[in-house]
């Protein structure tokens, strides 16, 4: 077990290269830049426009700028925003936190819903339960999230109870560390419902038929046969081996939780990354983009790697190799 | 058949299992009578969709929806099995009732050793919690019971590192755990190749033989049966037609379908180059049912009567039945067939 | 299990109830703010307040102002900022020499207590206030200003003020009098001297080390502890959260003051929010998240109609200082057009035949929602310095439109009803906006409609902004496009657009020489007025400026939005201003009811 991380962990890295080279390369390819667009206007003179592509190295050819960038980032320093002129890797660190609250606390309330719904669903197939489920399901995958968080910030109006998007209110430094946290709590309970939700449905869609598949085997009928009470067959039993193409969802979820789901913040106002990397892929601000698309990069690869991790751990055959 | 002064340990009286489809009620059980003695052998025979698979899953109330068992009763050592609730029938399930199942390959949980369901037999049945040590003890003892070797070891490797064989002798061991007073064997060995159904077969012999089991065993093998029963029950299209002695059915079988099956069996002094008998015809649709005797169609003993009525279940002889208005003799080359395709 | 199920939903809807209403009341409350006005500290003494601006201002101390903005801002270096979401940050926490009153459009001493000019008008001596401070008490001093333009004038600092305080590649010379007194001299004469004259001043001996080291283009970006960040402004910067917002609180060392000798700003600080959501904006506003705002066309029916039962006013502030046009591109270096339809755009005809055929008042109703007017020159009509009153609007005439495109030899039309050429060239073009913009969109579909009843086929293409500014700036590939400019009051600002060698010389960028007798004519018009010190014969120039564009439509112009804003009851003094656009320009005067 120990030699399959270690390998996988090595062969993490020429993908990562390969990776960002894609990045770096479709970055340069598309039209505009960033000097361009930053420094377009008539107040700018042709000589600070050279100047700044001079001092960010924008001026040196394409491939050489990327082996700077590679070997700087081989120590872990990913260059500066070109915007800002702040280092790239504060600015992610800075907004990381905030959308991983963000991400645990959906995910969490998505997969907490989706898993008992959709046992619930699967083993009560056809009842009020299951189609009030599936309407839920099919609403949440159909209904794109930011249309969604737009309800929520309409309702967030319409009815007070609830903070027009943001995450911290305005007086937050000078409340005390409980009131910090209820505030917290505040700002998190409607982006929290729109992404949780939407992330449950498909999830739930998924456990629901992945359960329904394993209730037919021949060894749920034995472990009847046997004597096992009906709950006892269907957690111990169908449930574990419905679970596993879910493990493998569940390293997806993890990629994603700090890629941020960048509409969804934008709509709320949520101060995550998502907005950060929309706003720095849209003015080509070319290391902050390559910066956090390694991160995200990074992110897929070991929430594969825990994947494949957990799958082996619940299944003997997978751990044992067939 | 020996005049047995006792009871049946298991009595299925006048079955009727219905599937609820779209298209409309299927009766694959249909007024069926059975019963199992003690230390004694059933074996029930007859074609794909005759009934006899669900009669088994009827008798341990396992038939899942769109099916329902709709009348009939199941009497174990007296006591009406479809009376009882769910919570309760689960405790007969394992306990009195054991059942093993026609596809070993996939009848063990794969994520679990096979220590595992005997454990869980093993502890299910008692009323205090068994510590672990001695349920894995008991779970040993039941794997070298069946002749797993090296059982110790073996207990802790997972369902996909054995054999078929090895996986239907680790769902007896399950199915006995508890010495239950009945097994319902569902077609056990048609999965394994032939030397390990012999084994297989002859592992039940001996079990039954030590705890006095009675075994309810599904087949459509023919030779099994005659090695294997005491008493047979024919089965065809949801009812039974014809049920004796396993010497009385294969000597003097009374109803056309039963001596059609025997024709059937391949010899090998059947002349060389001479197609094989069999049943003209084809067994009816069970949506839509003939009026009267439901082997009509491919009888060749066919009368006016049997198209009007349903022959009753009669005696012929001594603890022997068939449902025959005609019941002819049975003679070893096939009689001509006289219409009614 | 259904049962528990559906009481388990009924508990999770009560749940947010509860705790969102629960919550609601623990945030401290929104807008509290300390009312009392005696106590107010003030590190000024009345005897230095004696020298500083004093200001009709009614209106008690205390409270704050909440407000929101769309983006982050990139630096707190105002010597670098380049873009709104930095500068309307900065503008409250510092200040220049002089700077223009957006409404009566004239000039202020900020910093500067008086100037006087030479007679050649190139030797200009400006008096700074006395006992002006800097938000951490050290006195401001002509050293400031002379810092400042040595900033100004250093060619590794990429600023943006630069350009235009150089004549023909000659920077302009400053110099120290007193400690009190800073002179400038003029290399020439620059007409609209006193409008960039304005750079923000920045404190010597904040920034003095980091310069000389060579690294003040690193210094004060955005990790900068706040109270680094010194100026002589109204407010200074108390917190930065990124991606939240920015607190700032009042500058104790202000140098304005009310003429019933309050120092200014009454307001003790405020918040301002980062909100990247336009919707959001409005609906921050309508649950009183924020005490002003902006307002779309789309949601001006809306907050009007509830502005007495909401507490707050709604304004139409005039017509906004910008334009949109039409332009055709008579580049010759774009190679996809060909010669023939360059040949149509170059032509007065043309573009005069398309003016006419367009219904302004039909694009006011449709894409602007009624709220705004048609125009008919690049300086706006609110301009009363340099609006050319005596420009007609443009009339809608079909008939004229037709007439002026057959005298050009395009009176043929094919089957379609689209007009062709003599040889069979129909006449069509592809009309480019930036995606994004629905009221662009708009405009551009209701000019395609226009031109179809004379016969012209438009095909429009909304492009990406990065893939459209490269298409303009350097491929040059694009036939016509639909876009607009801002504004400012002095028609100097737009040389770079009017002038033929200038970059947003939408037609034809950077010229090598006038390709036209009347571009050549224009250049000469902005030469002139660059150093022409008379303001009324600069007017002159520019009234004439505005015929030739007025008759040639090099650009078609055709509508500008009116400035809508709406703010709370809550507090006096607001006055949104359509040349100022940021909502605080005047946040100095703010108070609380």
């Amino acid at each position: 077990m120990l030699r399959f991380i270690i390998k996988r962990l090595l062969t993490m890295i020429p993908l990562l290269v390969g990776i960002s080279f894609l990045c770096f390369l479709i970055l340069r390819l598309s039209p505009g830049d960033f000097v361009q667009s930053l420094y377009s206007g008539d107040q700018f003179s042709d000589e600070i426009r050279k100047q700044v592509t001079h001092e960010f190295g924008l001026d040196k050819p394409w491939p050489v700028q990327y082996l700077l960038w590679l070997g700087n980032a081989a120590r872990l320093n990913f260059g500066i925003s070109l915007s800002t002129r702040q280092p790239v890797a504060g600015m992610l660190w800075e907004r990381m936190g905030n959308t991983l609250i963000l991400s645990l606390c959906s995910m969490v309330l998505a997969w907490g819903m989706a898993i008992p719904l959709g046992i619930m669903s699967a083993v009560k197939r056809n009842s009020i339960i299951d189609r009030l489920c599936s309407l839920m399901a099919f609403t949440g995958i159909s209904v794109p999230a930011f249309f969604l968080a737009l309800l929520a910030m309409l309702f967030a109006q319409k009815t007070g109870w609830f903070p027009i998007g943001g995450m911290h209110s305005n007086d937050y430094e000078d409340l005390d560390s409980r009131h910090r946290i209820l505030d917290m709590i505040h700002h998190l309970v409607l982006p929290t419902l729109v992404l949780g939700f939407a992330g449950c449905a498909g999830i739930m869609r998924q456990m629901r038929g992945s359960l329904l598949d394993t209730l037919r085997d021949n060894y749920v009928i034995a472990a009847r046969a046997r004597g096992l009470s009906e709950t006892k067959t269907v957690v111990k039993h169908a449930v574990r081996n419905a679970i596993n193409p879910l493990i493998t969802l569940f390293g997806f979820s993890l990629a994603g939780l700090l890629s941020g789901a960048a509409l969804v913040e934008n709509v709320m106002t949520w101060p995550g990354l998502g907005r950060l990397i929309l706003e720095s892929v849209q003015s080509k601000d070319i290391y902050m983009v390559m910066g956090a698309f390694t991160m995200g990069a990074t992110m897929l690869m070991l929430g594969n790697l825990l994947s494949d991790i957990l799958l082996a751990v619940s299944d003997p055959r997978i751990r044992m190799g067939k | 058949m020996p005049q047995s002064v006792t009871e049946p340990v298991l009595q299925i009286k006048n079955l009727r299992t219905h599937f609820f489809t779209d298209q409309g009620v299927v009766p694959a059980v249909d007024g069926v009578d059975l019963e199992v003695y003690p230390g004694q052998t059933l074996g029930v025979v007859g074609e794909s969709g005759c009934g006899k698979s669900v009669t088994g899953m009827s008798a341990m109330r396992l038939v899942a929806p769109p099916g329902r068992i709709v009348d009939g009763e199941i009497l174990l050592r007296g006591e009406n099995l479809l009376k009882l609730s769910e919570v309760e029938m689960s405790h007969r399930r394992g306990k009195d009732l054991g059942m093993i199942f026609q596809e070993p390959m996939t009848s063990l949980d794969p994520l679990y050793p096979i220590c595992d369901p005997l454990m869980e037999a093993v502890q299910a049945h008692r009323k205090e919690k068994m510590p672990k040590a001695d349920a894995m003890a008991e779970a040993v003892r039941l794997l070298a019971s069946v002749g797993i070797p090296d059982p110790e070891r073996r207990a802790r490797s997972y369902p996909h590192e054995m054999s078929g064989g090895m996986r239907q002798r680790i769902m007896i061991a399950v199915a006995l755990s508890c010495r239950p007073a009945v097994l319902i064997a569902d077609e056990p060995t048609t999965a394994l190749d032939v030397t390990v159904q012999a084994q297989i077969l002859s592992l039940l012999r001996d079990l039954q033989s030590e705890t006095g089991t009675g075994i309810l065993m599904i087949t459509h093998n023919l030779g099994l049966v005659a090695e294997n029963c005491h008493t047979v029950a024919v089965m065809y299209a949801g009812k039974v037609v014809e049920k004796a002695s396993v010497q009385d059915i294969f000597k003097r079988p009374r109803h056309p379908y039963t001596q059609g099956l025997l024709r059937a069996v391949p010899r090998l002094d059947h002349p060389a180059k001479q197609p094989l008998p069999t049943i003209p015809g084809m067994v009816p649709n069970p949506l839509r049912l003939p009026v009267g005797c439901r082997f009509q169609t491919r009888c060749a003993f066919v009368t006016d009567r049997c198209r009007q009525e349903q022959p009753p279940l009669e005696a012929v002889g001594t603890g022997h039945l068939a449902a025959c208005f005609v019941q002819p003799e049975y003679t070893a080359s096939a009689p001509a067939h006289k219409g009614g395709a | 299990m259904q049962k528990k199920a559906l009481t388990g939903i009924g508990l999770l809807v009560g749940g947010a109830a509860i705790i969102g209403t629960a919550l609601t009341g623990c945030g401290g409350g929104k807008n509290d703010g300390k009312k009392d006005g005696a106590a107010r500290e003030n590190k000024v003494s009345e005897a230095d307040m004696a020298d500083f601006l004093k200001r009709n201002i009614t209106g008690k101390p205390g409270g704050k102002f909440n407000d929101a903005t769309i983006a982050d801002p990139k630096t707190f270096n105002v010597m670098l900022a380049s873009e709104t979401s930095s500068t309307d940050i900065l503008g409250l926490v510092f200040d220049g020499l002089v700077a223009r009153d957006p409404e009566t459009l004239e000039f202020e001493g900020d910093l500067a207590s008086s100037w006087t000019s030479s007679d050649d008008k190139k030797t200009w001596t400006f008096k700074l206030r006395k006992n002006v401070k800097w938000s951490d008490g050290q006195p401001l001093t002509a050293d400031d200003v002379i810092f400042s333009y040595d900033l100004v004038f250093d060619k590794t600092i990429p600023t943006p003020v630069r350009d235009i305080l150089t004549i023909n590649g000659k920077p302009i010379g400053y110099r120290k009098v007193d400690d009190l007194t800073v002179e400038f001299k003029l290399p020439a004469t620059i007409g609209p001297f006193l409008d960039v004259i304005g750079v923000s001043i920045l404190p010597k001996h904040k920034l003095e080390a980091a310069w000389k080291s060579g690294q003040f283009n690193n210094t004060w970006s955005l990790n900068t502890k706040p109270e680094e960040i010194v100026g002589t402004g109204p407010f200074t910067i108390s917190r930065y959260t990124p991606g939240q917002s920015i607190a700032f609180k009042r500058n104790l060392y202000h140098w304005r003051v009310s003429q019933d000798g309050k120092q200014l700003p009454l307001l003790d600080g405020g918040t301002t929010q980062i909100v990247p959501d336009l919707n959001a904006v409005i609906l921050k506003f309508k649950s009183k998240e924020t005490d002003y705002t902006g307002v779309r066309p789309q949601d001006w029916p809306d907050i009007q109609s509830k502005a007495s039962s909401g507490g707050y006013t709604a304004v139409n502030a005039g017509p906004a200082w910008g334009f949109t046009y039409l332009g055709f591109n008579v580049n010759p270096a774009n190679k996809n057009v060909p010669d023939y339809k360059r040949a149509w755009f170059s032509k007065k005809e043309f573009r005069q035949a398309v003016s006419f055929a367009l219904n302004r008042d039909n694009m006011v109703t449709t894409a602007l929602r009624g709220i705004g007017r048609p125009i008919n020159s690049p300086i706006s009509s609110a301009n009363k310095i340099f609006y050319n009153q005596d420009l007609k609007p443009y009339a809608l005439d079909a008939a004229k439109a037709t007439a002026l495109l057959a005298s050009i030899g395009l009176k043929n039309k094919n089957a379609e009803g689209v007009l062709t050429d003599d040889q069979g060239h129909l006449v069509e073009f592809t009309l480019m906006t930036n995606t994004g913009n629905n009221v662009n969109l708009a405009l551009c579909t209701a000019i395609q409609e226009d031109l179809h009843k004379i016969g012209i086929k438009v095909t429009i293409n909304p492009v990406e902004f990065n893939s459209l500014v490269e298409r303009m700036r350097k491929t040059f590939d694009w036939e016509a496009n639909l876009l607009g400019f801002t504004g400012g009051v002095d028609p100097h600002n737009g040389r770079n657009i009017w002038m033929s060698s200038g970059m947003s010389h939408v037609w034809y960028p950077k010229e090598p020489k006038a390709a036209t007798a009347w571009e050549a004519e224009i250049d000469k018009i902005f030469d002139d007025a660059a150093v022409e010190t008379d303001q009324a014969k600069r007017k002159a120039l520019y009234d004439k400026f505005q015929a030739i564009v007025y008759d040639q439509q090099p650009l078609i112009f055709l509508v500008t939005q009116d400035y809508l804003s709406a703010y709370s009851n809550r507090l006096t003094n607001v006055r949104p201003n359509a040349l100022a656009r940021a909502m605080k320009w005047n946040v100095y005067e703010f108070s609380e009811k």
